[in-house]
């Protein structure tokens, strides 16, 4: 049997601050994983001789504020490792992340309690566990691997995209018996949120009910935000993948 | 009395001989109730004995109040200690992201972006801060213009 190829996709659309961020992660994960593969999805206008210089692969996308995913889904490699552009490898164990699957199929980083501090909103009526606790989002897709080898694995890349277009574009959110938009468990304000259509697919949609979706062990280290606070130790091992998301920060360099 | 001493009365800080009481009084007024935080001295200026201070101290007591001020000392100073961390981590992010951002800027140098010293370009990107950072960049930019030499002279 061949081994599967294994590679790192990183996305770049829409703005220079993206697309910088994107060859300095590039650069950062092969300083410490010299022979890694890496993906850059971007779009034309924005690529440079560096870009070019530093990807092992480059597919181009269109202006769309989820190319995120769009780009995801066409991952060339069988084991993917996904991450969000304004980040920076420093360690590393960045080439053993694709030793971390345990059996799941895809997995991201979770959203505990102990982290909501970062968060803006988490827990939304519809997502009220069967026991009547609170619930809500659990996963966050700063990062992603996921095996591409896997049919399911795929539709459910490009199903996320599908839906993420719809929502965007208004076409499409849960309904209520009368047919009306059901704003009362699903708040409004995630009309503009991918993190809502990979809940709503990862939780609601029979297509995916067999799907192993998990979160990567220890996962803080591998989507590390800068906003955490250092002291509560979220992390157990070094910090692998350091999150700089910060959009105050964007609108200063970048336009 | 038409008020109510609250029991969570304490020694002023900073003050060790119980000379100064601080409490809070509530006045039942008109069916309602109104909060009035007050602090009373042992001792009136005329050297007279402060009866509300007098009527705190017996209302709440000696031991309650010390108990009232130790816990308080110990809360405060915890409160203090965790806003110097919030402090100084919410600095650090800050610090992190102008770095991260000034990384950025300095890769668009031509000299920088265009420079095959990869081992000078993983330095200034791995720096810690921005003088390191300034260090690394100017040493591309001058080895990229001529200026320093490979073995080091220049």
């Amino acid at each position: 049997m061949t081994e599967p190829t294994k590679g790192y996709v990183i996305v770049a659309s829409r703005t220079k601050f993206f697309y910088h961020s994107a060859c300095n992660l590039i650069e950062s994960i092969k300083d410490f994983h010299p022979d890694a593969k890496c993906c850059l999805v971007t779009e034309e206008w924005l690529l440079t001789d560096r870009g070019r210089a530093i990807a092992d692969d480059i597919i181009f996308c269109d202006n769309h504020k989820r190319a995120k995913i769009w780009g995801m889904a066409r991952s060339p490699y069988d084991l993917t490792f996904y991450i969000d552009a304004d980040t920076e490898c420093e360690h590393e164990d960045i080439a053993t992340v694709f030793d971390e699957f345990n059996g799941y199929d895809v997995l991201f980083t979770g959203l505990p309690v102990e982290r909501h501090y970062c968060y803006a909103e988490v827990y939304f009526p519809g997502g009220t566990k069967p026991d009547g606790s609170k619930g809500g989002f659990e996963l966050c897709g700063g990062v992603c691997l996921y095996d591409m080898r896997n049919p399911k694995v795929r539709e459910f890349m490009h199903a996320w995209f599908d839906l993420t277009v719809e929502q965007y574009a208004g076409r499409w959110w849960p309904k209520k018996e009368d047919g009306s938009e059901d704003l009362d468990n699903y708040p409004a304000s995630f009309k503009r949120w991918d993190q809502f259509s990979l809940w709503w697919l990862t939780n609601k949609d029979e297509r995916f009910k067999d799907l192993r979706v998990g979160v990567i062990d220890d996962d803080a280290r591998w989507n590390y935000y800068s906003k955490y606070k250092a002291h509560l130790n979220h992390n157990k091992k070094p910090i692998v993948i350091r999150h700089y998301s910060s959009s105050t920060a964007k609108q200063e360099v970048y336009r | 009395m038409s008020y109510e001493i609250q029991d969570n009365a304490y020694w002023e800080d900073g003050i060790d001989d119980r000379s100064v009481v601080k409490c809070i009084r509530m006045h039942r007024i008109d069916g309602g109730r109104r909060k009035e935080v007050v602090t009373f001295s042992r001792q009136r200026p005329d050297g007279s004995e402060c009866p509300d201070y007098k009527e705190v101290v017996q209302v709440v007591g000696v031991e309650r109040i010390d108990a009232n001020t130790t816990e308080r000392r110990k809360r405060k100073d915890m409160e203090r200690k965790s806003a110097q961390i919030k402090q100084e981590q919410a600095k650090k992010t800050q610090m992190l992201e102008k770095l991260f951002h000034m990384k950025l800027q300095a890769f668009e140098i031509p000299e920088i972006a265009n420079s095959e010293d990869k081992n000078l370009r993983t330095r200034l990107r791995r720096s810690q801060n921005e003088v390191e950072m300034n260090a690394y960049a100017s040493l591309i930019i001058g080895k990229e213009l001529g200026i320093f030499k490979n073995d080091g002279t220049n």
